[in-house]
């Protein structure tokens, strides 16, 4: 499902050059929860940002699907964005002048693989699967936080995507809602078979994974 | 795609303090562009009535010919000397605009006015004609047709009725304002066709009135071109010509006047540019601000022209907008001077001339389309600049 095969990541910065991620190899299986781990700036989202397509290896190659990603031009790597990843970020990432139920059919309209109202149908259905049935009209400045990340999870499966990416979805959550979050999470990993990638620090949240990937100091360590 | 319009649109109102701001600073630029576009086509038009009702530069005559030198060059004496009509058309000067011929026939027993008074019947080419038309203060709602006649401010007769010359039916087609030159005041000016159809009625037919002949020339000066080398020009070109120079000041004044506002015109494009500028800022800061939201567009699929367009559809409905209102504030602003300068112009006797109404909707609706180019090529950029970002940079609010 997933290959990384020597992956590296450098910045240029005023006082040389900084690596972030350092020849990193990884394989993960189709339908497979990973937790990737590690202290803060160790360089685990930034792995997470070139697995999704955001942000350009500097060396190194990231396969998902068998599709060599960053070789796809500009136009191909969006649709791939748009149809086989998810993400959820680990702040509210919601656009604040659209509606809950905009912000989760938006993906689905941009790549026009979907008519309106089947992707306003769709959105519906995965709020109301979210509990968040109530909110369609409601701007995210009027729900909680939980409530936000867990429409945050609904857009990233707008468009069933094989991979869900989370970078520490749950950062500034109570322990409560943590939990109901994770357990979103967890679902839709086992439910649809989505291959579900969860970059945090939090230890008790990585032992549910199936494979925990340990980076420090931009390579994998355990 | 109407969701990122309406994305655009609600990005407008989340910001309303600096979109506001951002629309009156573009209805206060293409106002002032449309206010003044408009204007200063008036005025032109204005200056041309007024200037043309100055007279020429100079006058070209036969050499013997006796002249009347009065302030204002309007029209030739009459004389018994003529000219070629295409005297000045064969040599073309570059230190003449433009040349109106004229034919002026004194005559008697024309059935104006008393028995025995003398008539100056004076031909024109009103495609030519510079002097005499400017003057028209009344006339009929068309074009000056062969057999119609215009009277100088001196005779009386209602417009579009019939005057009687050598016993034919002549329509007054309109009247001249007071000009003070008495040739002009008591003529009866025609076009130079209708002079020459005349010819056969007259029991006494002077020279002028045969064809391919005139009594001299109205000349206006090329831009630039002063009198001393227009009269050596055409001394040096035209045999038997006499040259009788009018007031050289009104020449240096129009001329200095067409450069003014040709240096106006510039200042008001160079605010457009700044306007321009200012909107590409202002966009760079707005695209800075907003990298995570672009960002996060771009992690979901957002193509860079998705992206770009978002941004560029933004500056064009606050930049169009601002362009409406600047365009109303212009009519505004307009109505007031109408009221109050123009009204007062026209008391006085100073002719103004509104630019006509499809020119002025051509002028409101290309500084509109202008100010909303502005806005579209000050966020192109910005928005390009960031759709080539890597998501992950955005996202994170850097790039």
């Amino acid at each position: 499902m997933l290959a990384c095969r020597q992956v590296s990541k450098s910045y240029k910065t005023e006082r040389g050059v900084v690596s972030a991620v350092a020849g990193v190899d990884l394989e993960v299986p189709a339908g497979r929860f990973v937790a990737i781990i590690g202290r803060s700036g160790s360089g685990k989202s930034t792995l997470m940002a070139m697995i999704g397509g955001l942000s350009r290896p500097s060396t190194g190659t990231v396969e998902v699907g068998g599709i060599d990603v960053w070789r796809l031009s500009e136009t191909a790597l969006a649709a791939f964005r748009n149809e086989r990843i998810g993400y959820v970020f680990q702040f509210a990432s919601l656009l604040p002048t659209l509606r809950l139920i905009d912000n989760v059919a938006l993906p689905a309209m941009l790549g026009r693989r979907q008519s309106t109202a089947a992707a306003y149908a769709k959105a519906s259905g995965l709020l109301d699967r979210m509990g968040l049935g109530g909110y369609l009209d409601a701007y995210p400045s009027e729900v909680s936080a939980g409530e936000q990340r867990r429409a945050a999870i609904a857009r990233a499966l707008i468009n069933d995507p094989a991979l869900l990416l989370a970078d520490e979805p749950t950062s500034d959550l109570d322990e409560q809602t943590e939990i109901e979050i994770m357990d979103e999470l967890l679902a839709v990993n086992r439910e649809l078979g989505t291959t579900l990638v969860l970059v945090t620090h939090n230890l008790a949240l990585a032992e549910q994974a199936e494979q925990i990937v340990h980076i420090a100091n931009g390579a994998i360590v355990a | 795609m109407r969701l990122l319009a309406n994305l655009a649109l609600q990005n407008l109102g989340r910001r309303k303090a600096r979109s506001l701001l951002l629309i009156a600073a573009v209805a206060i630029s293409s106002g002032v562009v449309f206010t003044g576009a408009t204007l200063m086509r008036s005025i032109d038009d204005s200056m041309a009535v007024g200037f043309t009702r100055l007279g020429a530069d100079m006058m070209v005559v036969p050499e013997g010919a006796l002249t009347n030198i009065t302030a204002a060059l309007l029209t030739v004496e009459p004389t018994d000397l003529v000219l070629d009509a295409d005297v000045l058309a064969k040599v073309r000067l570059a230190s003449v605009a433009r040349a109106a011929p004229q034919k002026i026939a004194r005559v008697e027993h024309s059935g104006i006015g008393g028995h025995h008074e003398l008539v100056d019947l004076i031909g024109i080419d009103p495609a030519l004609d510079f002097t005499i038309q400017p003057w028209l203060k009344e006339k009929l709602g068309r074009e000056l047709r062969p057999g119609d006649v215009i009277l100088g401010a001196g005779r009386d007769a209602p417009l579009g009725s019939q005057l009687l010359i050598f016993g034919k039916p002549h329509m007054v087609y309109g009247k001249l304002g007071r000009t003070g030159v008495g040739t002009h005041e008591r003529g009866v000016f025609m076009s130079i066709a209708t002079l020459e159809a005349m010819a056969p009625s007259m029991p006494q037919r002077p020279a002028v009135v045969a064809p391919g002949k005139v009594t001299g020339f109205l000349v206006e000066l090329a831009p630039g071109a002063t009198a001393l080398q227009a009269r050596f020009a055409i001394l040096s070109a035209v045999k038997g010509a006499r040259v009788v120079t009018g007031d050289s000041s009104l020449s240096g004044i129009r001329q200095g006047l067409a450069a003014l506002l040709k240096g106006i015109l510039a200042v008001m494009l160079l605010m457009f540019a700044s306007m321009a500028v200012m909107v590409s800022v202002l966009f760079s800061a707005i695209v800075t601000e907003r990298r995570a939201e672009l960002g996060l567009l771009k992690a979901i699929g957002a193509r860079g022209t998705q992206l770009i367009g978002v941004m560029v559809v933004e500056a064009v409905i606050a930049t169009g907008f601002g362009g409406v209102l600047g365009v109303t504030l212009g009519v505004l602003v307009m109505r007031f001077y109408e009221r109050s300068l123009v009204y007062y112009l026209d008391n006085i006797g100073v002719p103004f001339v509104w630019l006509d109404l499809p020119h002025t909707v051509a002028f409101a609706a290309a500084a509109i389309v202008l100010a909303a180019a502005i806005g579209a090529l000050g966020a192109l950029y910005p928005a390009w600049r960031a759709s080539r970002r890597d998501a992950y940079d955005l996202v994170r609010g850097e790039g």
